[in-house]
């Protein structure tokens, strides 16, 4: 290892303290008592208060996380399939379809929005939940195909027939051996997929239509209208509640890491 | 066995296979026949024209293609510029560092980029925190009013698009095997002829990857031409939102994104095919 | 059914991998209780017949019998035999104690979890990895993981154990100490074993049988004294051992275990081999000579050019010159006497040398 300078570290540090002082803003400005930025009067807990009386606010986030656990689920349960049969199906084109379901990767999220708008207008589907599930488990199934298809190849097959040979049947043996070994890559492609749908504003304002509102969406319109003290608490709440599920996953997967070397 | 085998693994298969036919292949193909849909009062009408591929050539809309062209580049060259080195000089850190400074960058990259970019509101409104430190550091005379600039429009887009190049940087960069760098310092090459000749090209990858990952975004992030920008940056991804939205002109806004995928296929075609080469 | 001596049956078996025909109609059988290993190079096809034995991959043609049961079309977890795989195919995400009771845990009839933990304890006092069961694999050395896979195999109590050059990645010394483990496990589980290697020591060392395999098919089946003494060709005779081979012409047959040949214009007797062949009178026939065989003598018969002198491990290797023949002769302990390029005089006793076939289907290796 070469030798390590404590000048090196100035860079990575200053940018790290500018990707957070925006953030920490935020959340400072949350709990002052004041309804203006510009002034500081004392510490309060009233915004966050207000905004558990804020029932559109609490119904939105309701909507996001049946939204973003619905379609990472969805989108886990069909992209594992996908992936774990891709090699011996015999459907017709299926490169190409594979190609195609990875395509809302490269697209960018406003032609995604038009096109499910336009689409779904089409069809006749009524806007709201169903259509924002359809949309988002649409994004999200190339972010667990990816994980899952990248351990697929690093899968140590033997392990599999191992068990087989050792009296698993096929279902016993995916079960118990070739699901575990792969639940890593799909719980971590799950935690991205939750994430990508909760985090998403752009193609969610396509397809929701007017009686559901998501969390992003409902920030979206507020900060439109103007800045409140509420939203920087809500932004808050919002951010609080995101770190702690990147830890929480994070330490799960280091510890599967540190067993599997 | 194998025929059993075969079975299960397309019906496996068979549940991507029909919602990417249905859900991604429909559209994307509808998008393509009603960009070419003569629109009228009360929607549009299946009569072919080229109409709005002729009408993005408006001047006024024209311009705001290539305004948003620009600002794309601008967005992507600056966060190649800061975002690369940070990449770089954090995965080449020892792995108790590195590691901090990846997970730092991994919670801004799953946080919701809408709420990342309330604080620079606050930081940048007319009188707001910006202006009072500069201010009282007798930097700055008088409020610089930032938000609904460019410059604000800039700041956002780097803030949000930084983590993707930082990620992708590192991850190529982790991998690096630096006693190829001290093998070319050994044979007499200077710092930054090492970084040149063996650095850049090992990390080139991630850099790819990283302006691809930026790219593709910043012409659709339109909500942060929006709340940063005010009314006066308009990107192409404002432009699709408002003819569908509030313009209700649907093959207009088929044809504006059709543009938008073949730009963006453009681009992200010319770094592939120069990444196989390397 | 046919002979309950033997416990796995062989018949006929062909596998074909797109146009390479990797088993060509073996057939075999094994008795119970008896360590059969099969020795081949890579690519001999060893491996794809092992995992046809335990399902994993499907005969083209002919039929595996097990304990005279056909389970030619039986899947893997439905034959009473297991596998010790080449990477030991441990399960990364368990445990060692739930590795080595996983074929417990998933039978049909689920022993008592005080049985799995007894069970579980004793396969790991056989392998001598008592007190690791919290382990997860990854903690394990090579030789740990590979005493584990065989603990894993054994403790569903298999009618065959197939082991897949199981010491292929451990070090020598360590490799040597597990091949005596092993075959003392055999001998005291009393299960079949079926063993596959490329290395010939091992197969010579721990063996009751050895097949020796190549292109699909076994050229020839028995005991490591039979291999290594009467090879029936050429190809065995220098896959076993390093024999040299002896261009020879057939002049008679002596009685029924010896005959005539002529070797460098001098008469040798031999034995003819058990392969069944009959020769006339100049027939060309090569004859396999182990180079400890060759008896350095002032007044012997032959005599050749020392080319090369090797010492190691204790064995002194004179490479010689016959003529155009290269020989190589094996003398134990340090001799500093001989030279490169003197000229010895040494003997071939009678019937030290056996009559083998040529490998017709290969120029290479069988040409004399």
């Amino acid at each position: 290892m070469k030798k390590f300078r404590k000048r090196s570290l100035i860079y990575p540090v200053v940018m790290t303290v500018l990707t957070y002082l925006p953030i920490l803003i935020v959340a400072v400005y949350s709990f002052n008592e004041s309804k203006l930025s510009s002034r500081w009067d004392g510490f309060s807990l009233k915004w966050y208060a207000e905004l558990f009386r804020d029932d559109s606010i609490l119904e939105a986030l309701g909507n996001s996380v049946f939204l973003g656990v619905t379609s990472s689920v969805l989108a886990a349960v069909i992209a594992t399939a996908a992936a774990l049969g891709m090699a011996k199906s015999n459907l017709p084109l299926k490169q190409w379809v594979e190609k195609l379901a990875l395509l809302p990767l490269i697209i960018p999220e406003i032609v995604l929005g038009m096109v499910f708008l336009a689409f779904f207008s089409l069809l006749g589907l009524p806007f709201g939940m169903l259509t924002l599930i359809i949309a988002h488990t649409a994004f999200c199934i190339p972010y667990i195909y990816t994980e899952v298809a990248a351990a697929l190849e690093s899968l140590d097959y033997s392990a599999i027939e191992a068990a087989r040979d050792l009296g698993a049947g096929r279902l016993t043996a995916f079960f118990t051996v070739t699901l575990p070994m792969l639940s890593p890559a799909i719980i971590s492609g799950m935690f991205l997929s939750f994430a990508m749908s909760f985090d998403d504003v752009i193609i969610s304002i396509f397809v929701t239509g007017v009686s559901v509102n998501t969390l992003p969406i409902k920030v979206y319109t507020q900060i439109k209208t103007g800045l409140s003290p509420k939203i920087n608490a809500l932004c808050t709440i919002m951010l609080a509640v995101s770190v702690l599920c990147l830890t929480v996953a994070g330490m799960i997967k280091k510890r599967r890491e540190n067993r599997e070397e | 066995m194998t025929r059993k085998n075969r079975r299960t693994a397309t019906l496996a298969v068979l549940p991507m296979y029909l919602f990417s036919l249905v859900f991604i292949a429909g559209p994307l193909v509808y998008m393509l026949v009603l960009s070419f849909m003569t629109r009228d009062t009360f929607g549009f009408t299946d009569t072919f024209t080229l109409e709005n591929y002729r009408k993005i050539f408006d001047e006024v809309y024209f311009k705001t293609f290539l305004e948003s062209l620009k600002l794309a580049a601008v967005s992507t060259a600056a966060v190649i510029l800061i975002g690369y080195p940070f990449g770089l000089s954090a995965a080449l850190l020892p792995p108790k560092y590195a590691k901090f400074f990846r997970t730092a960058q991994m919670i801004p990259y799953f946080v919701n980029s809408l709420l990342r970019l309330v604080g620079w509101i606050i930081l940048f409104r007319a009188n707001g925190l910006l202006d009072k430190v500069l201010m009282a550091l007798g930097i700055t005379d008088e409020p610089l009013k930032l938000l609904y600039t460019y410059p604000a429009v800039v700041v956002g887009m780097i803030y949000v698009l930084l983590p993707f190049m930082f990620l992708s940087v590192y991850q190529v960069a982790e991998k690096l095997d630096l006693t190829l760098v001290e093998a070319a310092r050994d044979l007499g090459a200077g710092k930054v002829r090492a970084f040149l000749s063996v650095t850049l090209p090992l990390t080139m990858p991630g850099l790819k990857t990283g302006i691809i990952l930026t790219f593709i975004p910043s012409m659709g992030l339109f909500f942060i031409a929006s709340i940063l920008g005010g009314n006066k940056v308009v990107l192409i991804g404002s432009l699709i939102e408002e003819q569908l939205m509030r313009a209700h002109n649907q093959p207009f806004a088929a044809a504006l994104s059709v543009v938008l995928m073949l730009l963006t296929g453009v681009v992200c075609g010319l770094l592939m095919k120069k990444r196989r080469d390397v | 059914m046919d002979d309950v001596s033997h416990i796995l049956e062989i018949r006929g078996v062909s596998k074909a991998f797109g146009e390479t025909r990797v088993i060509r109609d073996l057939s075999f059988s094994v008795a119970r209780g008896e360590f059969l290993t099969v020795l081949g190079s890579s690519g001999c096809g060893k491996t794809t017949l092992l995992r046809i034995i335990c399902g994993l991959e499907e005969a083209d043609a002919g039929s595996v019998f097990l304990d005279g049961r056909d389970v030619t079309a039986a899947e893997p977890n439905l034959r009473e035999v297991n596998t010790v795989f080449q990477n030991y195919a441990l399960f990364p995400h368990m445990t060692v104690f739930d590795n080595v009771a996983y074929p417990l845990r998933i039978a049909k009839k689920r022993p008592p979890k005080e049985e799995v933990q007894r069970r579980v304890a004793d396969a790991l006092a056989l392998v001598r990895m008592t007190g690791y069961e919290r382990r997860f694999p990854s903690a394990l050395s090579g030789g740990q993981r590979q005493r584990i896979a065989i603990a894993r195999a054994v403790i569903g109590q298999p009618r065959v154990l197939l082991l897949d050059e199981p010491l292929g990645a451990l070090d020598l010394n360590l490799r040597r100490q597990m091949q005596t483990e092993l075959k003392n496990l055999q001998k005291s589980l009393g299960i079949t074993f079926i063993y596959i290697t490329h290395d010939q020591e091992e197969a010579l060392n721990m063996s009751d049988r050895i097949a020796v395999m190549r292109n699909g098919t076994f050229l020839q089946i028995g005991t490591p004294s039979e291999i290594y003494d009467s090879p029936r060709s050429v190809y065995v005779a220098r896959f076993v051992g390093e024999a040299n081979i002896l261009p020879c012409t057939f002049t008679k047959m002596l009685d029924d275990t010896s005959a005539q040949v002529d070797f460098g214009g001098m008469p040798l007797t031999v034995r003819p081999g058990n392969h069944g062949r009959t020769y006339r009178n100049g027939d060309f026939v090569p004859a396999a000579l182990r180079g400890e065989q060759i008896k350095l003598s002032d007044t012997g018969t032959f005599s050749g050019t020392v080319t090369d002198v090797s010492f190691a491990g204790g064995v002194l290797r004179l490479t010689l010159s016959c003529g155009k023949t290269p020989l190589t002769a094996i003398r134990y302990g340090l001799d500093t006497s001989v030279h490169p390029g003197d000229t010895v005089r040494f003997d071939i006793p009678a019937l030290a040398a056996v009559l083998c076939e040529s490998d017709a289907d290969d120029a290479g290796e069988g040409r004399l």
